[in-house]
């Protein structure tokens, strides 16, 4: 345990690991704010979806030899749009369109990766995500993106909650119903971008459904909700990156697996004390 | 000259290539407690929803306190509680103090903060439907009965001049829907507020409302009980036994 504690305090003296703590905490921040209403609109995979896209977006980046997670970020949000507006005009269900392009992100994304010369260490490294190697540059776009997000979900949290609750009552209370719905799609496509970085496109749907559904498990109110799915999203990114760290195992399944511990935890609390 | 609470001319609605609503016209006056009724799928629910911007209709024009519903913008006079189709989601984290709450948050600018004459005006409603015990409860874990009077208190809390209520008492047992439509007779009386009840039970509306609409797809009767009771088609309609019961107990 000493030897735990203490590999852990000389691992805060490197710089990569103060930037991937700095980042995973932004960003699990950002994904648990988001995640509560995700959930409880029933919207939760559109995490997957949206990062299925920019699975192509990063593939189109590394053959234009661009920052792929700057080129993600207006492909996702376009696609993030295409999927509200297919749902809100009755093309098709919002799980389908969610599918559909899902489907078209990972097939273009092979077929350019095949076109830049196959599956190399980069594209393994935004499919599994890899954020103890984040760049400087990674991080200023992490602080920027985050900022944007935590204080967009702020400025909008009553009405967020009217929407969640009733998006219909919350239209006659005088929300701008579908202002928010954009918002928050808008929100959710900048947060996916940054999740790439810690878990990789594969896992970062996790990011935002876990800490959500565990908190829901416990909470007794609203902001209570908000509040336990923050702790546990960035205990979730500390002990990831710890013991990753200490064990040489991927940053990104150990952050998930912290996850999914806490999940079980936050349901077995709920069964034995009755919450 | 007055101004009514809702006036509506010449409603057209279709849903799926087919008319539910047609040429809709009548004017409801400030104070009134208007009953809706009529079989299924005679345009009700389509009718309130209309009222409050949630369908857009094929032709016609609907005002709300003296203006166009395309520009009105003072929501916090209207309180709308919808048809309660199936039980709230046992999950969904919101204690009831914060539902109640965010009726009077979503009508507010930014900064939206709860003043302290918001929290005495949620103290009030919570008073007023007798629910201040439940103000920490989960609203997923209430009765049919108590989330219907929060859903109710969160219409209430901005004081509204108009009520819309679509079949609000669908999930409650008998005596506590006696209970709610006491409660609204009393909002309707002593403050004045305007009622619009949407209820398949023709003659429950006759024990408390004071005008009565009765719709299929248009308007078939639209007034005060006294002249509904002596209507003589009316009983085409409800059935004799039905207009004498409703008007019997009005």
């Amino acid at each position: 345990m000493n030897s735990f504690s203490s590999q852990i305090i000389d691992a805060l003296h490197y710089a990569f690991i103060q930037r991937a703590i700095l980042a995973g905490v932004l960003i699990a921040l950002c994904c648990s704010f988001l995640g509560i209403f995700l959930v409880l609109r029933r919207f939760s995979l559109i995490g997957d979806g949206l990062a299925h896209v920019s699975f192509a977006a990063i593939a189109l980046g590394l053959l234009l030899k661009q920052s792929p997670l700057l080129i993600s970020v207006p492909i996702v949000v376009v696609a993030s749009l295409l999927i509200f507006r297919m749902t809100e005009k009755s093309v098709m269900y919002g799980d389908a369109a969610i599918g559909l392009l899902s489907a078209v992100g990972i097939a273009v994304g092979v077929t350019l990766a095949s076109i830049s010369g196959g599956f190399n260490v980069d594209i393994f490294s935004y499919l599994f995500g890899n954020i103890l190697s984040i760049s400087k540059e990674e991080i200023v776009l992490t602080v920027i993106l985050s900022a944007i997000v935590i204080f967009s979900v702020l400025f909008f949290y009553h009405d967020l909650f009217a929407v969640s609750f009733d998006n219909d009552n919350a239209k006659v209370m005088g929300v701008k119903t579908s202002r928010v719905n954009y918002v928050l799609l808008m929100l959710t496509s900048l947060t996916v971008v940054l999740g790439i970085k810690v878990v990789g496109t594969m896992l970062v749907s996790s990011l935002i459904i876990f800490p959500a559904v565990s908190a829901l498990q416990i909470a007794r109110n609203f902001k209570a909700a908000i509040l336990f799915a923050s702790i546990l999203a960035i205990l979730s990114v500390l002990i990831g990156i710890a013991v990753s760290y200490v064990f040489d195992l991927p940053a990104g399944a150990t952050i998930v697996e912290v996850n999914f511990t806490f999940f079980v935890l936050a349901f077995l609390a709920r069964r034995l004390f009755k919450l | 000259m007055s101004v009514s609470a809702i006036k509506v001319q010449d409603l057209t609605v279709f849903y799926q290539n087919s008319e539910v609503l047609s040429g809709v016209s009548l004017e409801i006056a400030l104070g009134d407690y208007v009953g809706i009724v009529g079989p299924n799928g005679s345009g009700k629910t389509t009718l309130i929803k209309s009222m409050v911007g949630l369908i857009e209709p094929a032709q016609g024009n609907i005002e709300i306190l003296g203006t166009a519903l395309a520009a009105f913008t003072k929501w916090s006079s209207v309180g709308y509680l919808p048809q309660k189709n199936n039980v709230m989601d046992p999950r969904f984290p919101a204690n009831v103090y914060e539902v109640i709450a965010s009726g009077i948050l979503s009508a507010k600018r930014f900064p939206k903060i709860l003043n302290k004459q918001d929290q005495m005006r949620i103290e009030n409603t919570l008073e007023i439907l007798n629910i201040v015990d439940l103000r920490d409860h989960l609203i997923g874990r209430l009765s049919g009965g108590q989330q219907q009077r929060v859903m109710l208190a969160r219409a209430l809390v901005n004081q509204p001049s108009i009520l819309l209520l679509d079949e609000p008492t669908v999930a409650l047992d008998p005596h506590t829907r006696e209970s709610f439509y006491t409660l609204l007779q009393k909002l309707n009386k002593e403050q004045n507020i305007t009622i619009l009840l949407v209820s398949h039970d023709p003659v429950t509306v006759g024990n408390f409302a004071t005008k009565l609409l009765y719709l299929d797809k248009k308007v078939i009767f639209y007034g005060k009980f006294g002249e509904f009771c002596s209507a003589k088609n009316m009983k085409d309609y409800f059935g004799l036994e039905a207009q004498h019961l409703m008007c019997h107990q009005h």
